[in-house]
């Protein structure tokens, strides 16, 4: 299945790649949009195979990464076209499904959208106090009250008064 | 429990998240690790601590110094993990605390890093009202930060309660080798402690902002950076003389402004050589002199000349013969010229700023896509172009006094909008001084005739007379048929319906009306019917807003006056426009 055409005319057909979730779901990307991704432009010079398995990373994440990067290859789309889609493909969405786009992302190398969801988590733990943080992210607080107001007063500083009342 | 004690504990606790992280950046091929969160698990204890550190980090870079020390508190493998980033940027403005504990914080914070040998990639310092407290601490931190911890990206912004003062920067900067990004604001490269080591020959960006720096002094820098990308110099006080030549292969954007926050007060004599072909943009914002040895530059994209002496011949350099790739061209208030001739085939965007009375214009821009200038109207204007969809944007003023006719000056709008007229205009009118009695309608000449205007804004005077709007709406429809009338580009469209004063608009409102005309006392009916020889072609007049934070216009239905159309408005609107349908023009 794999065409021996080199960027020949618009007829002939693309290179495609087979990738495999860990869950064992395969996706069929074109090659233009899989090598925006780093690791997997490596993988694709290294070896003839078009078959790619990613032992970590499960279907949902990796269908959210195709489409990111199928989105990123298309030349019929303006920049700006694609900085909106960027901004709608992070609202909206779960802390997890952030977490885990965000490890993907690290892994395949794609640095635009490694950007993108490493910004929209800050931006979920901006202005929130640290008891929302903890209690939003499950964070076990293994202080002691004692070492808590010790590192607030060695920090105090880093707390305007107002958390400090709420607090 | 003490700081020492805690601090070995965090390291502790670091070393151990280290270990536990479930992906590291390369393990594509590597067998997946199990996940489980669902139990207590030894490394999924939370949602977000299980992310590895760089990633962590990354995250952590986005907030504020404050926030990023506030994480310190969410857990034990918290504690340490802000003080640890590889880039730090300590903001004054951004920072709450007074100037000491800034300073105090900064010089802990740094501390930590040199006792942990730990680097930093990126670092930055932007302070206000630096005083003599601030600076042995700048000197003592910097030369640090930039020859050991491996700094990358400088970037260090100071501003001085007095205006002529200056940090003086520690050379020794110059000896580092891992340097690629030098951002200096507020600083002086001194002549006394002349540079003799510039090691760093990985420089990509040179950012300096009202640095006083003297030519022997940046000639050293600049020869020594070959890698260079970016160039900025804003306000740079000393620098009379700067030279980029064909050793800065790599040079792709060269802006420089005579003004940036202060002025230098040296404008007239610096002169500029820029002889890299392969420069892709060229900003310059005030300079009488303006060198190339080269003709060609094959790679400029983007040339933005702003208070740059130029002459009629610059425009042979502008052409498409030399510089074959331009797209965007931006002359604002720029001299030494009247005539020109423009020829270029790749551009895109054209935009003349500061047209004078005096100037003799023909462009020709075959692909232009936008189109835009500002100023008088010039004495003739030509545009030639085979573009079919293309956009243009014209602001006109007008200082006509009363010694002119103001009707040959709308004979001169005319000429202008002809010679666009197969693009969409957008045309703006600014800065009306005029006496209605200037005002009058004379003949059409032979072969004028109204050009189609996409908008049209008017921005002018709120007082005018209701004489001179209506005159004024009659010079108007004389010379371009507009689809949409926005009435003022700076005042609010609330103010709009509860000022009586505003004539035009409410002029404008009457049109809306004609039926009533008859009974509105502010109009003299035997006058109108005699001048308003543009109504034959009008069709339809609406009024329409737009409110904020809205996505379109609406219309407003059924209303006789702007009060009783503020009345059934839900909200208070933020602009309004008027939309006219013409009868085809023949």
């Amino acid at each position: 299945m794999v065409t021996t055409d080199e960027k020949g005319p618009l007829t002939a057909k693309k290179k495609s790649v087979i990738i495999r979730s860990c869950d064992g779901d395969e996706f069929l990307v074109s090659e233009s949009a899989a090598v925006l991704s780093t690791s997997l432009k490596k993988i694709l010079e290294e070896k003839e195979d078009r078959l790619i398995h990613l032992s970590d990373i499960d279907n949902k994440t990796l269908a959210m990464v195709i489409a990111y990067l199928s989105t990123h290859a298309d030349d019929g789309l303006s920049d700006d076209l694609k900085r909106s889609f960027d901004q709608e493909f992070v609202s909206g969405k779960e802390f997890d499904v952030l977490k885990y786009l965000v490890l993907a992302t690290d892994t395949l190398q794609v640095t635009c959208l490694c950007y993108t969801v490493a910004k929209k988590m800050a931006d979920i733990m901006k202005n929130k106090l640290v008891e929302w943080v903890r209690r939003e992210f499950d964070i076990q607080n293994d202080y002691t009250p004692e070492a808590e107001a010790e590192i607030r007063r060695l920090d105090a500083w880093a707390w305007d008064d107002r958390q400090l009342e709420d607090d | 429990m003490n700081r020492g004690a805690m601090e070995e504990q965090g390291q502790n606790e670091r070393v151990s998240r280290v270990r536990t992280k479930i992906l590291s950046p390369c393990s594509v091929e590597k067998q997946a690790p199990e996940r489980e969160d669902d139990d207590g698990s030894s490394y999924s204890m939370d949602r977000i601590s299980q992310l590895p550190q760089p990633i962590l980090h990354h995250i952590l870079s986005f907030l504020s110094q404050n926030e990023a020390a506030q994480t310190s508190l969410l857990s034990k493998s918290w504690r340490y993990l802000w003080s640890t980033l590889p880039n730090i940027e300590f903001r004054e403005d951004c920072f709450n605390g007074n100037k000491e504990t800034f300073l105090s914080v900064l010089d802990k914070t740094l501390q930590g890093y040199h006792d942990q040998k730990l680097c930093i990639q990126e670092f930055g310092v932007k302070m206000w009202k630096v005083d003599s407290e601030s600076i042995p601490l700048l000197e003592k931190w910097i030369p640090i930060v930039t020859l050991n911890m491996g700094v990358k990206n400088l970037s260090i912004c100071l501003d001085f309660l007095q205006r002529s003062a200056y940090f003086d920067l520690p050379l020794v900067i110059f000896e580092a080798k891992s340097l690629q990004d030098l951002y200096l604001g507020g600083c002086k490269l001194s002549q006394n402690n002349p540079l003799d080591k510039v090691l760093f020959k990985n420089l990509r960006t040179l950012y300096l902002n009202q640095v006083y720096v003297t030519v022997e002094t940046f000639e050293k820098i600049i020869s020594n950076c070959t890698l260079i990308e970016y160039v900025t110099l804003h306000g740079c006080k000393g620098l009379r003389t700067i030279k980029v030549n064909k050793l800065h292969k790599y040079l792709k954007c060269f802006d420089f402004s005579n003004f940036y926050g202060r002025y230098t007060g040296e404008e007239d004599d610096r002169s500029i050589e820029i002889d890299v072909p392969t420069v892709e943009t060229i900003k310059i914002v005030g300079c009488n002199n303006w060198y190339h040895h080269h003709k060609y530059f094959l790679h400029l994209k983007s040339l933005y000349l702003n208070k740059v002496r130029l002459s009629s011949k610059s425009f042979d350099f502008f052409s498409c013969n030399y510089l074959p790739s331009l797209k965007y061209l931006t002359l604002s208030y720029c001299n030494g010229f009247n005539e020109f001739h423009l020829f270029n085939r790749s551009i895109e965007h054209l935009i003349f700023d500061g047209m004078m009375e005096s100037n003799k214009a023909s462009v020709d821009v075959p692909n232009i896509v936008m189109f835009e200038c500002e100023g008088e109207i010039p004495e003739s204007f030509s545009f030639n172009t085979t573009s079919i969809k293309w956009k243009s944007n014209v602001i006109l003023w007008s200082y006509v006094n009363s010694d002119n006719d103001a009707s040959s000056w709308f004979l001169k709008i005319n000429s202008v909008l002809q010679a666009l007229s197969q693009s969409e205009i957008s045309l703006g009118l600014l800065q009306f001084r005029w006496k209605s009695n200037r005002l009058h309608n004379g003949e059409d000449p032979p072969g004028h005739k109204p050009v189609l205007v996409a908008q049209l804004k008017l921005g002018f005077y709120c007082h005018e007379s209701f004489s001179f709007s209506s005159a004024f709406i009659s010079n108007l429809f004389r010379v371009c048929r507009p689809r949409y009338m926005v009435r003022d580009m700076y005042t609010n469209a609330r103010d709009e319906f509860e000022t009586k004063h505003n004539q035009l608009t409410e002029f404008l409102s009457l049109i809306l009306h004609r039926d009533q005309r008859d009974e509105c006392p502010n109009i003299n009916c035997q006058e109108m019917r005699h001048d308003y020889f543009w109504r034959h072609d009008l069709e339809e007049v609406s009024m329409e807003v737009f409110y904020q934070n809205g996505k379109e216009w609406h219309r407003v239905e059924g209303t006789s006056s702007l009060e009783s159309a503020a009345a059934v408005m839900p909200n208070s609107p933020q602009k309004v426009r008027f939309g006219f349908k013409w009868k085809e023009i023949s």
